[in-house]
């Protein structure tokens, strides 16, 4: 289970107001979508949900425990969510096993163990065999998918993504479903 | 499936109660203070000593040592002769560049590619051992050429390196690459719609090439001269073995006399080295502001390749010409000093009898400044580049990914010694670091100072280009993926930046391997580098092992620049691959 909840949320970037005053709640198993058009603060409210930015004002708990003040921010690395980044963010220097195990890695998962997960989360995004190519010989949209086994692989309580067709394929929304999981998406 | 997950969450609650974006941004500040500390301890804190130093301080507090700068025979004399020396050198260097560019960039000349590298060559063949070529090329009496020219029956020695035109002529052989280069790339992206429309109306190619393509490129023409003339000035290897035998005095080895003398004016180093240090610093701003102002070059967007004018019957005599002059500069000084290396003696003909190995045994193992002097000088030099580009790496990161108030600052700071001549820097750390508190003159690590600072610019600019090509996202993946902030730059931004930073290390150590102009004011016993072997040796008079010492120099020297170049050339590719994606 994992329950979002935001409360006056804020950010700043020089005088412009990125995210101002924003409330929301996401409750376990949601599938949420923010629309609006762009510089709207789609991407930055889910920068800060991620950690990867500091609020200005406001507060993001995650089952009652506050990860996001102005004063606090929990990294990243602590907050176990996945994410699927606009430029997909895939690793030139590894292989597209690698950048799918990289987070199993982190967590001192076994050999084994590695493998199996890695190629379950391939064979759901429709890759299967394609572990050993660099994400540079892959088109577009397999590029995309990568990105999506990586941030389901860990198997994360909490699961956004900044590029909205990776998050909507039928794949994607399946897993979502199936799991007790939140999803967060901001379309480009 | 649930269960997991509860372990998820357990481990974000555990980890709540920890204030860890205080502790990020106090991992950052370190790194930011420790950054400025050590560009203001090895950079702002020496250049205070140097002002000091000037007004005569610790010692008394006056200003004629300054006046004296400007009015003492002497020092008149080494401005004048530096003037001339700067005047020369940008006239002689844009007259052979900027036509040799036109040939290579423009033109169907033949081995227009081979002439392109030569170039390179006498660019990055240190000057000083350029000059020691010389002085077996044109030495009075015994220089080959000057034989050569006896031999047709002209009486005397009709060329002498020993004089003010042979120290400006050997510079110019080492610093036209500047005009050149800067000019190549001018012709290479004039629009050639400029010309042909020149030539639609009437225009002869000359007319077209002097009233259309010159002055379109003048900017570049301009900015090579001056910024050929700067250099120059500071090249102290070829102002010391060439014109201190005439007592052809210029500014720095006028500064270099000045701490040789027993015992050490100080303070007259000092005042001279800021007014070397101004005409660097003014040329420098001129030759920015000249550049930035007024660049007509358009840069076609149609990616349209100039085309290749005809040269005709001129192809081959033209050809001829080009490669005596860029041979001179390039093939010449490196081949006479790969045979004087080889020779038992370098003025007897180059046969089997004089062939010889034991110039390099000298120069390896026999002779203990020559031997020491190549440790060293590798020491150093990997330090040196290794620290350069750490600290480079350090202050793009806080530049490009922090928002850290100061980084400008520290930036500013890492630029600040491309405005410093060897000679001056080594001036204002002898006096900052021969006492209290940091006392380590006459140690190796003066000179590892020295090296990094030298290398500030280099490596700065390198390490900013090479974190500039990772996107930010690649790193917030991995931090979202679990990865702290060491373990993200360990396993992701160091290993993509690999091929960059080893070319920035790289273009660090070549410099620094041949280094001259500061090391022979800091080192001492025991601290000899492959540069102060060359110059001490080479006053001793023993030609035939500085020829062998300069050859392995070369020789590693080249292996590091093909490296470079393919390095280059694997990541300018990696670049465009991404690109067609």
């Amino acid at each position: 289970m994992a329950h979002i909840s935001i409360r006056g949320l804020a950010k700043r970037f020089d005088a412009q107001n990125a995210v101002h005053a924003l409330d929301l709640d996401i409750g376990n198993r949601e599938f949420v979508t923010l629309l609006g058009p762009s510089g709207c603060g789609k991407t930055t409210t889910l920068r800060l949900l991620a950690g990867l930015a500091t609020p200005d004002a406001g507060e993001i708990s995650i089952d009652g425990h506050v990860v996001s003040s102005p004063g606090h921010v929990l990294p990243p690395e602590r907050r176990q969510m996945g994410m699927v980044f606009q430029s997909y963010a895939l690793w030139p220097h590894m292989s597209v096993f690698e950048n799918v195990a990289f987070g199993l890695t982190l967590k001192r998962v076994s050999r084994s163990e590695v493998r199996t997960r890695v190629q379950h989360a391939l064979d759901m995004v429709g890759l299967e065999g394609l572990g050993e190519r660099t994400p540079n010989a892959l088109s577009g949209g397999q590029q995309q998918r990568v990105a999506l086994a990586r941030s389901l692989v860990t198997e994360p309580s909490i699961c956004c993504s900044t590029s909205r067709s990776a998050i909507s394929t039928p794949s994607c929304a399946n897993e979502c479903a199936s799991s007790s999981r939140s999803c967060t998406a901001a379309p480009g | 499936m649930r269960a997991a997950t509860h372990a998820g969450i357990r481990d974000v609650q555990g980890a709540v109660s920890e204030a860890s974006i205080v502790v990020r941004d106090a991992t950052r500040a370190a790194m930011l203070g420790l950054g400025v500390a050590a560009l203001l301890l090895f950079i702002g804190y020496p250049l205070c000593w140097l002002v000091f130093g000037a007004l005569g301080l610790p010692a008394q507090f006056s200003v004629k040592f300054l006046v004296r700068a400007f009015t003492q025979p002497g020092n008149v004399a080494a401005l004048a002769n530096t003037a001339v020396l700067a005047l020369g050198v940008g006239l002689l260097s844009v007259v052979l560049g900027v036509p040799v560019a036109w040939a290579t960039a423009r033109t169907d000349l033949p081995l227009r590619k081979v002439f392109h590298g030569l170039v390179g060559l006498a660019y990055i063949l240190p000057p000083y051992l350029t000059s020691i070529a010389y002085i077996i090329l044109l030495g009075p009496n015994a220089g080959y050429l000057n034989r050569l020219i006896a031999w047709t029956g002209v009486h005397g020695s009709p060329v002498n390196i020993f004089s003010a035109g042979g120290v400006a002529f050997v510079i110019a052989m080492h610093v036209y690459a500047v005009p050149y280069f800067l000019a190549y790339g001018a012709l290479q992206s004039v629009d050639h719609s400029l010309e042909e429309s020149a030539r639609m109306l009437g225009a002869r190619r000359w007319t077209m090439l002097t009233r259309i393509t010159l002055p379109l490129i003048a900017p570049a023409i301009t900015g090579g001269a001056l910024l050929a003339a700067i250099n120059s000035i500071a090249l102290f290897g070829p102002q010391a073995f060439l014109g201190l035998p005439a007592q052809i005095v210029y500014l720095p080895t006028r500064i270099y006399g000045a701490l040789g003398a027993y015992p050490p004016r100080f303070a007259d180093a000092s005042a001279l080295s800021i007014v070397l240090v101004l005409v660097t610093v003014i040329g420098l701003f001129v030759q920015r502001r000249y550049l930035g102002r007024r660049s007509f070059v358009t840069v076609g967007g149609r990616g349209a390749r100039p085309a290749h004018h005809a040269l005709g019957a001129l192809r081959w005599p033209l050809a001829l010409v080009i490669l005596v002059a860029v041979g001179l500069s390039s093939i010449a000084p490196l081949a006479v000093l790969v045979a004087a290396a080889f020779s038992k003696v370098w003025t007897n003909a180059f046969t089997v009898n004089n062939l010889t190995l034991a110039n390099f045994s000298a120069a390896l193992v026999d002779n203990q400044i020559a031997a020491r002097g190549i440790v060293n000088s590798f020491k150093l030099a990997i330090a040196a580049a290794t620290l350069a580009v750490l600290i480079g790496l350090a202050i793009a990161y806080l530049d490009l990914r922090t928002q850290m108030r100061g980084r400008r600052l520290l930036d500013y700071l890492a630029i600040l010694p491309l405005g410093l001549p060897g000679t001056v820097l080594a001036v204002a750390l002898l006096q900052a670091f021969i006492r209290f508190p940091v006392a380590i003159y006459g140690t190796v690590w003066i000179l590892l100072i020295a090296y990094v600072v030298r290398s500030m610019p280099i490596a700065v600019r390198g390490a900013n280009g090479a974190l500039r090509q990772v996107d930010a996202s690649l790193e917030e993946a991995a931090r979202v993926a679990g990865a702290s902030w060491l373990t993200t730059i360990r396993r992701i931004l160091l290993p993509i930046m690999r091929s960059n930073l080893t070319l920035a290390w790289l273009l660090v150590f070549i410099p620094a391997l041949g280094e001259l102009s500061a090391t022979i004011l800091l080192y001492t016993n025991g601290t000899e580098t492959i540069s102060v072997a060359i110059f001490r040796l080479s006053d001793l008079g023993q030609l035939e092992v500085v020829a062998a010492l300069a050859t392995v120099l070369i020789a590693v020297i080249l292996l590091a620049t093909l490296l470079t170049q393919w390095l280059a050339g694997r990541s300018r590719r990696a670049v465009t691959a991404e690109a067609t994606i």
